[in-house]
Formats: C-alpha cells, sequence, structure tokens
C-alpha cells in the first residue's frame, strides 16, 4: 500500500485518530483503542478488525513504526507502536486539510463562527 | 469469545498470528466494560454484531489484499490466470466474487440470511438445552467400567436401593474396585448469619461416592469412611457453584461451620467444578455425610440406614479392570437370593438390576420421561427448520432463475460449467456460514433469556446452557448442510443449460414454464403450509387450553385466600413441640388484621404429588378392588378450612373442635370419594378402616364438592379429608381467607413466623391464585414453546408465499398481458394468479390438518378442559393460516392486473 507514504492523500478516518493518538507518545494497539474512544468522549470506537488492519497497512506504508515498549510499566508482550516522520507529516496535511475545510464551513455559515479558536 | 475465535480462523493465518490473541483482548474488555456499566442485553446484542460484522470484513479485506499481492507478483501469467492459479488464489478469487455477489443483491442476502438465522438459531439454542439435559456426557473418568445398580420397585421395575442392600452390594469387593451411593431427594434448611432460613436442595453421600466416579473435590477434602457412620460429626461438601454464590469464593471455607435444619454441619471440602448433582440439571448446594442422615434429615430420614423397607439411595459401582456387566450381574443375583431369603417380608422376590454407566441418564424411570420430553422440543425446531429450508431452497430457485441469463452469458464467453458450478458452490457455503455465525449469535441470546427465565419449583433447576463446541458443530453441520445442499440443488438446474436457450430467455416468459421447477416449488409451499398449520394448531390447542383452565370453575373460591406452607421438622422441632407451634403460628396469624379465617392443611388443591393410605371400606361399599380396598389420596385439615376456602358442603357435617385426638375417629370425604364406592352421594355414617388398623373404623361425617386434587381440570378424584387434630402434621400450609387484598397479609404472615422462630423455612408463600397459575406452569411454557415455533414458521411460510408469487407474476407479465389484451380484465387475471396458489395452500392445509391430528394426541397429558381434536380450535387455525396465506397471495398478485398492457407487449 504504498500510496500512504504520499503526505497529500487524505487519511482514512481510523489511520488520522491512531496517528492524532501516536504523535503523544508509542502506545500499544489496545492503549490506542482505549486512548481514541477517550479523547473523541466516546463517539469514536474502533473496531477490532479495523484498528489492527489499520496498523498493519500504516507500518507498511511507513506512516507508523513497531517499537521497543518503552518505560518499566509497559508490557513487555504487547507490540508498541511509534508514529514516523512521514507519518507526522500526513498528520498535519490531514489536520491542516480539515482546519481548511472547517473554516471554509464557518466562512459559508455551515458551522457557527467562532470568536476565537 | 467462542465465536469470535472461530471468525479470526477465517482470517490469514500471518494476520491472525499477529493480531488474533490482541483481537480477543480488546473485545473481552470492551465486553467486560459494557457489561459493567449494567448495558441492556439488545446493546450487548449490537455490540457483538458490529464485532463480528468488523471481523468479518477485516477478514474478508486481507484475503483480498493477499489475493492481489500474489497475483500482482505474477504480471507475466495474466494471461488465463484463473486457470493457471493454484487452488488455494483461485479459492481466494472465488471467495471475493462470491461476497461481492452476494452484496450484489443486498435484498436476497438479507432474506437467506435471516431464514437461515432463524432456522439454525432455534435449532442450535433447543439442541443446547436438550443436550445439556439428556445428552452432553457426564465427567466421569473411564465411564465404560461404570454401573448402576438398582433394586426393582414393589412393581418390579428397576428403582431406587434401601442402604443395607448398598451395604451388600458394598462387599463384592472382587467384582468392583469401589461402590458408591447418593440420597438425591433431599432439603434442608439453611440458617444464615443474617437473613432469612432458605430451603436448599442438598445430596447425602458415601464416602465412596465421588472417589467412585473418578472425581476429586476443588478444595478440601470428600467424605472419610467413619462419616460413614450415623455416630460421626456431620461433614458438609459445599458444591462449586455453591461456594461461588453463597461465599463468595471464600478461600478459607474449609472448617467453617454452617447450620442446616437445626444440625451444626462442618464444610471439609468444595465439590468439583464440574458436577453438581447427580441428575443433570438441578444443581445440590451441599453434599452431606451419611453420619449428616439424623442429624439433618431428622430421624426419619436417619432410620433409612437401617431400613430394608426403605429406598431412597442410588448405586454407583466400578468394575474392577476385566470385569464385566454380565458378572456383576450373576453376582447381584446371588445378593437378591440371599437377602429375599434372609428378609422375606420386604425382600422375597425383589431382583436387583445392573445397568451400564452409558443405558442411564438420570434413573430409568425418569430417563422414559426425559427422552421423550427432550425429543419434542427438538422435533418442533426440526419442523421449523424444514419450513426454513424449503423457504431457502425457494429463494434460491427464484433467484437461480433469475440468473440463467447471466450464466448463459458466461458460459458463451468461455467459461466451463464446472466454474459455475464452483462459484455458486462457494457462494452457498458463504450464505450457509454467515447465516450459521448469525443462528448461533442467535441461539446464545435466546438460552440467556432462557436460562434468566427460572421455572417456578422447589428446586434449584439451574441447567449450564450454553453455546459449547458440541452445539457449534451442531450448528456448523446444520448450517452448512441447509446451505449448501439447499442452495446448490436449485442453483445447479439453472447452469445445465445451452448457451443458445439461455441467451434467447430474458426471463420474460417467452420461453414455456419449465414444469419441474414450478411443480418444485409447488411442493415447497405445500410443505410449509403444512407444517406451520400443524404447528399453530398444536400452540392453539395449548393456548385455548390454557385460557379454559384459568376459567374454570374450581368448586372452590380462590380469591382472597393467602396460602402459606411451613415446615416445622425442618427446622429441627420434633413431634410434640412442633404441633404446638404450629397451633402458635395459627393463633397468631388469625389475629393480623385484614385476616378472616385460618386454616390449616397437610395439602391444599392441585398439589401434584402428595401421600395416599390404603383403605378397607365398610359392607355398604358397592364398588371395591378386591377385598374392598382402596388407594385414596388424603389431607389433614382444621375444622376452618372448609370455610376459608368456601368448599360447599352436600350432605352431613363438617369438622369441629371437638373431633380432636382420642375423640371418635371422623373423616369427610369429597363427593367423587362417595359415588365411586358406594354409589351415592350421601354416605354419612359410613364406615372405613385404615388397611393394618384392624379395630379402629372411621366414621364418614360429611361429603363436600369435588375440587382439583393434583391437576386443574383432572376428572374428580376420591379425596379423603381428616381432622389434623387426629393426624400428626410436620409440613402445613396456612390458608388464610382475607377481607382485604391478601397479598398485604403475606408480608405480616412472614414476620410472625419470623418472629416465632426463624429457623422455619416458609416455602410457596403467596396467593392462592398465584398458586393456581403455578399448577399450570407445564401446559403454559409447553404453549409458549410450540406457539413461538408456530409463529416463526408462519411467518416464514407467508414469506415464502409471497416471493413465489411475486415471482411468477414477474415472470409471467407477458402471458397476463397477453390475457389482458385478448379481453380478460385485471380482476380476472389477479384472480387467477390468486387461485393457482390458494389451490397450493388448499393441499398444504389438508396435509396440515392430517399432521395436527397425528401431532395432537402427543399434547393430551398437556391439555385442560380442551380435546386434542377440538374442532375450534382445528377449524379457527386453519381458516387463519388460509386467510394469512390469502393476504400474502393477493398483495403480489395485484401488481399481475395492474400490469401495463403496451408496456408489456412491446418487450
Amino acid at each position: 500500500m504504498s500510496k500512504r507514504t504520499e503526505p497529500s492523500a487524505p487519511l482514512k478516518p481510523a489511520a488520522f485518530h491512531i496517528l492524532l493518538t501516536l504523535s503523544g507518545g508509542p502506545c500499544h494497539g489496545l492503549g490506542i483503542a482505549d486512548e481514541v474512544e477517550e479523547i473523541t468522549g466516546g463517539a469514536v470506537q474502533l473496531p477490532p478488525g479495523t484498528l489492527y488492519r489499520s496498523l498493519k497497512e500504516m507500518t507498511a506504508g511507513g506512516l507508523i513504526r513497531e517499537t521497543r515498549a518503552p518505560g518499566s510499566d509497559a508490557d513487555p508482550r504487547r507490540r508498541y507502536y511509534a508514529i514516523t516522520e512521514s507519518g507526522r507529516a500526513a498528520l498535519q496535511a490531514d489536520a491542516a486539510r480539515y482546519d481548511r475545510l472547517s473554516r471554509l464551513a464557518r466562512k459559508r455559515g455551515v458551522l457557527p463562527a467562532q470568536a476565537q479558536s | 469469545m467462542h465465536l469470535l475465535r472461530i471468525l479470526l480462523l477465517g482470517c490469514p493465518p500471518g494476520f491472525r498470528h499477529q493480531y488474533g490473541r490482541e483481537i480477543l483482548e480488546l473485545c473481552e474488555t470492551r465486553r467486560r466494560r459494557l457489561v459493567a456499566n449494567g448495558a441492556q442485553p439488545m446493546a450487548v446484542a449490537r455490540f457483538w454484531w458490529r464485532t463480528v460484522a468488523d471481523v468479518s470484513m477485516t477478514a474478508a479485506a486481507e484475503w483480498r489484499d493477499l489475493a492481489r499481492a500474489r497475483l500482482a507478483s505474477r504480471p507475466s501469467e495474466t494471461h488465463h490466470n484463473t486457470q493457471r492459479l493454484s487452488m488455494y488464489d483461485r479459492l481466494t478469487l472465488d471467495i471475493r466474487d462470491g461476497f461481492k455477489r452476494l452484496a450484489g443483491s443486498p435484498g436476497f442476502t438479507v432474506a437467506a440470511l435471516t431464514i437461515l438465522a432463524l432456522g439454525i438459531g432455534a435449532n442450535a439454542a433447543i439442541f443446547s438445552a436438550v443436550d445439556a439435559l439428556a445428552f452432553r456426557p457426564l465427567p466421569f473418568a473411564r465411564p465404560h467400567e461404570l454401573v448402576h445398580v438398582y433394586q426393582d420397585s414393589d412393581d418390579g421395575r428397576p428403582s431406587s436401593n434401601a442402604y443395607p442392600a448398598y451395604l451388600d452390594v458394598a462387599a463384592v469387593t472382587d467384582l468392583f474396585s469401589g461402590v458408591g451411593a447418593v440420597m438425591p431427594e433431599g432439603t434442608a434448611t439453611l440458617v444464615p448469619a443474617s437473613g432469612e432460613a432458605v430451603l436448599l436442595h442438598v445430596e447425602f453421600a458415601t464416602s465412596s461416592y465421588l472417589p467412585v466416579l473418578g472425581l476429586q473435590p476443588f478444595m478440601g477434602r470428600w467424605f472419610g469412611s467413619t462419616e460413614d457412620h450415623s455416630g460421626a460429626a456431620p461433614a458438609a461438601v459445599v458444591s462449586y457453584d455453591a461456594w461461588k454464590r453463597r461465599f463468595g469464593r471464600d478461600p478459607n471455607i474449609l472448617g467453617q461451620t454452617v447450620r442446616l435444619s437445626g444440625a451444626t454441619v462442618t464444610i471439609v471440602g468444595v465439590g468439583p467444578a464440574n458436577y453438581d448433582s447427580v441428575v443433570p440439571g438441578l444443581a445440590a448446594e451441599f453434599w452431606l455425610s451419611i453420619s449428616s442422615l439424623g442429624p439433618v434429615g431428622g430421624a426419619f430420614r436417619g432410620a433409612t440406614l437401617t431400613s430394608r423397607e426403605d429406598h431412597w439411595f442410588q448405586i454407583v459401582a466400578r468394575l474392577k479392570p476385566g470385569r464385566t456387566v454380565q458378572e456383576a450381574q450373576a453376582a447381584m443375583n446371588v445378593i437378591a437370593e440371599r437377602v429375599g431369603r434372609e428378609f422375606p417380608e420386604t425382600d422375597r422376590g425383589r431382583r436387583i438390576t445392573v445397568l451400564r454407566s452409558n443405558e442411564v441418564r438420570v434413573h430409568p424411570e425418569i430417563d422414559a420421561v426425559l427422552f421423550p420430553a427432550a425429543g419434542l422440543p427438538m422435533l418442533l425446531a426440526g419442523l421449523v427448520l424444514v419450513v426454513a429450508c424449503s423457504n431457502l431452497a425457494n429463494l434460491l430457485l427464484v433467484r437461480g432463475a433469475a440468473r440463467r441469463r447471466e450464466f448463459g452469458v458466461r458460459l458463451a464467453l468461455g467459461a466451463s460449467r464446472a466454474q459455475l458450478v464452483r462459484a455458486l458452490l462457494v457462494e452457498s457455503v458463504l450464505l450457509a456460514v454467515s447465516g450459521g455465525a448469525a443462528g448461533l449469535l442467535l441461539a446464545q441470546w435466546m438460552l440467556t433469556g432462557l436460562a434468566a427465565a427460572r421455572l417456578p419449583l422447589p428446586m434449584v433447576f439451574a441447567p449450564t446452557f450454553s453455546v459449547d463446541a458440541r452445539v457449534m458443530v451442531f450448528g456448523i453441520v446444520l448450517s452448512m448442510v441447509t446451505g449448501v445442499a439447499f442452495g446448490l440443488w436449485p442453483a445447479l438446474g439453472s447452469t445445465r443449460r445451452d448457451v443458445i436457450t439461455s441467451l434467447k430467455d430474458a426471463g420474460d416468459g417467452t420461453e414455456p414454464r419449465r414444469r419441474s421447477a414450478t411443480a418444485v416449488r409447488g411442493a415447497l409451499i405445500v410443505v410449509q403450509v403444512a407444517i406451520s398449520l400443524a404447528l399453530l394448531t398444536g400452540g392453539g390447542l395449548l393456548l385455548r387450553s390454557v385460557l379454559v383452565a384459568s376459567r374454570m370453575n374450581l368448586g372452590f373460591d380462590p380469591a382472597s385466600v393467602a396460602v402459606m406452607t411451613i415446615d416445622v421438622g425442618q427446622a429441627g422441632q420434633r413431634a410434640e413441640a412442633g404441633a404446638r407451634l404450629i397451633d402458635d403460628i395459627r393463633d397468631r396469624v388469625s389475629r393480623l388484621p385484614g385476616v378472616d379465617r385460618v386454616a390449616l392443611a397437610s395439602r391444599i388443591p392441585l398439589t401434584p404429588f402428595g401421600p395416599s393410605t390404603s383403605l378397607v371400606l365398610d359392607e355398604h361399599a358397592i364398588h371395591a378392588p378386591a377385598d374392598r380396598s382402596a388407594e385414596i389420596e388424603f389431607t389433614g385439615v382444621t375444622p376452618e378450612y372448609f370455610a376459608a376456602l368456601q368448599l360447599p358442603l352436600r350432605h352431613g357435617r363438617l369438622f369441629t373442635d371437638a373431633d380432636r385426638r382420642g375423640a371418635e375417629p371422623v373423616a369427610v370425604v369429597s363427593e367423587a370419594m362417595a359415588r365411586r364406592f358406594w354409589g351415592t352421594s350421601d354416605v354419612v355414617d359410613r364406615r372405613y378402616r385404615h388397611e393394618g388398623q384392624a379395630d379402629t373404623w372411621v366414621r364418614i361425617v360429611g361429603v363436600v364438592g369435588d375440587v382439583p386434587i393434583q391437576s386443574p381440570g383432572e376428572t374428580p378424584r376420591p379425596f379423603l379429608y381428616r381432622p389434623v387434630a387426629q393426624r400428626m402434621l410436620n409440613t402445613a400450609t396456612l390458608v388464610v381467607r382475607t377481607s382485604g387484598s391478601p397479598s398485604t397479609v403475606l408480608p405480616l404472615m412472614r414476620n410472625e413466623v419470623r418472629s416465632i422462630n426463624p429457623l422455619i423455612p416458609m416455602m410457596d408463600v403467596g396467593t392462592m391464585e398465584n398458586h393456581i397459575q403455578r399448577s399450570l406452569v407445564l401446559p403454559r411454557t409447553a404453549m409458549q414453546l410450540l406457539l413461538g415455533f408456530a409463529v416463526l414458521a408462519v411467518a416464514l411460510a407467508c414469506v415464502g408465499v409471497y416471493s413465489v408469487v411475486a415471482f411468477s407474476v414477474a415472470r409471467r407479465r407477458r402471458e397476463m398481458g397477453v390475457r389482458m389484451a385478448v379481453g380478460a380484465s385485471s380482476r380476472q387475471v389477479t384472480r387467477l394468479v390468486v387461485r393457482e396458489m390458494m389451490t397450493l395452500v388448499g393441499i398444504g392445509t389438508a396435509i396440515g390438518v392430517v399432521l395436527a391430528g397425528l401431532l395432537a394426541p402427543a399434547l393430551r397429558s398437556l391439555l385442560v378442559g380442551v380435546q386434542p381434536f377440538d374442532a375450534v380450535t382445528f377449524i379457527g387455525v386453519g381458516a387463519m393460516i388460509v386467510l394469512v396465506a390469502a393476504i400474502s397471495t393477493w398483495l403480489p398478485a395485484r401488481q399481475a392486473g395492474r400490469a401495463d398492457l403496451a408496456a408489456i407487449l412491446r418487450t
């Protein structure tokens, strides 16, 4: 799945959430699932198959990489993932895209204008 | 979770090995969180549905990637690549194609999956329940060595054993490596540190019992041989389940004492996790040592240890290696002979039977009832499956016909017939597997509901219903057979055609309709209608029976009556003290506000089991079996009993307080008894005596109306009432007529009894109306089961009728158009379609009535006040089926008449 390396391609929602979580530091699959649920206030619950398939594809695409378990409290049986440079670039590009889109939406009155963000 | 594991097997191995464990873990965490948050069953079902769908989609996507990767790695083979691909790759492609084709016709796929899921779900659930009760192997070591030993009952059938007989059998050490005995019918009152006393199911067992079965206690120890003697301290082994539930898995349970029926018993062990009763489906909470029999069971039970008359024990023995059942039987014959000689009054001619453990499920007498009872639900579920299968076959026939043109094109483009068949096979298997998975999910859900429904029985009935490996295999085999046989067979027909005809045939009826396919579709409709009619008739009979029974005149007035059974014997009270205690309770309850009358009875109406006694009647008796003796059921009552139930007096008088111990022995009899034995209802001053008491004649002083003794709707039974003061009671039911609502008096009654003695267990506390409803539990449960299946079958049959009519209308548009062009009105055309279908429905109805007639007698024992060949039910159900089928026909048939003439004829 080499097309993922190209930063301008929009990310799938699952990939976006995973990258967003990993931008805060390495984590394992279960941790990512919990974190995504938490930061989205329970709105996004990554289904197990989708989660691990995304992790696999993203690793193959170079957006994330497997890493050593960080710290002493880490669970040695788990696979940990960290965000790569190209992953960070893709995340930034996508976030910027969302930002542009939401600004556009505000301008058109689709979203209420916000005083300051 | 099992299901998920199986789904994961559908993923490519690489993906599975890398992520399988974590996927399971994530699901389990989420499920637990959901349950911990107290989610509704529907929410849990939704969660499972989402998870299963997600994992299935992932598996499909992974396979697709894999196939793409392989194809991409062999770019030079793109020419005719499908021919040169390996088996494995070809299968992958076929599966992908299958998914695509199924997704391409969502209407068909959803319908087929729903039908499969309902049919398989119902069957898997029933199989699981029946399996748990009747077939699942018991967890015994080397079961082929185990044998059951039964002394015959008086009428010569294998029954239960006397304890001395167990000792005789246990002495045979050259054949058996061990012999154990258990008394399955035990109850005891547990008095917890706080709260109310509860009545438990317990089993008394010998020290050899568990070792003979080859089981070990989970914790602590089983009984020692010293505890097989009545002098030793009472010991208990708590069952694994009760340890979990009642003691919260207390690790320090060993050595603790519990109060059971007034005796203090030391817990010495926790039972095995996989075994909790000699009766599968029941759960004993404690096993008690033989030394506990007297202290816990009472003097009456204690005495059975030395009595050759009381047959309470089941014996299980383990043959030494190399020894045979025949040798064991021969040895038992010798023992039976010797015992018969030594104790002729109890055991002359009484044989001993040895049965292999695989010949016995619970007990020969219970097995005789269990297997037919288990077979009926299986039969019903099987019938629903037949309806589901014929429905699916219909759908596939329709689909196959619609795809004939597609196949024609593919054959023309050079596809081999084998390829088409393979594609169809894959499609069927995909359908079967998904339908089966959905069915198992449905079964699990139904079983959760089933296990939660507590039957109002005095025992803890806790069968472990679960979708285990056996049920999985059952479900998978079932779905494969249904899906593949009924999926492939109709599809095959649609590939067996030459290219030209297929291409010419645009599915618009230019081709003469194929007679065989139409005939098959017709036959399938007939089968569906017939089976649903039979099931609905059964359900209707039971429904009517339950309705009739709840409106039936019972011969007494159950309104405003509260009942409560107390057992002073269980509380450790004996004889005189027990009688005083019962008097005390009666006096205090009668002073409660809202209480009009308080009576006591040893047995109230609608109680299925009760004691009977043999009477010798006086010389006026006209009809009596040999030497004028008769076996009659009886109850002991206080004088207020008849007034409390408003039981009408027909002749003579009722009891008074003067009918006490020491006064003249008197009795009141039911009208049925008077008529049966004396030929008239006025039998005042007739007399009888109890067999074995030659001089004590009892005078009949009154005759009362008949009430149902055992079950609602029974033919009036001869019944005998004696003053309770002239017969001792251990267990007594308080019958309280109230001025207001009986349910407001019940808590006051409870408090009163508890304040007198907290050890007295209170059973069956409720209103008389509750008690009557409870007596209908069996017909009611059967009715719910049967009606549930019937509704399912009828719904499926309607879908079947609808789809066949809709399809035939679509296919025959041109024919209809021509008919209309030559002057037929749209109503005539509709009528033509309806008539064709209703002929089939009529045949189905006729066959269904015959089928129902064959099934109905099997329900006889469950029917109250309704005959098996109840005309109202048969006619009503028949009319209903015809009506429903007519509606299912008429809806799609209207389309035929509405056809746009010009548009049709242009094509």
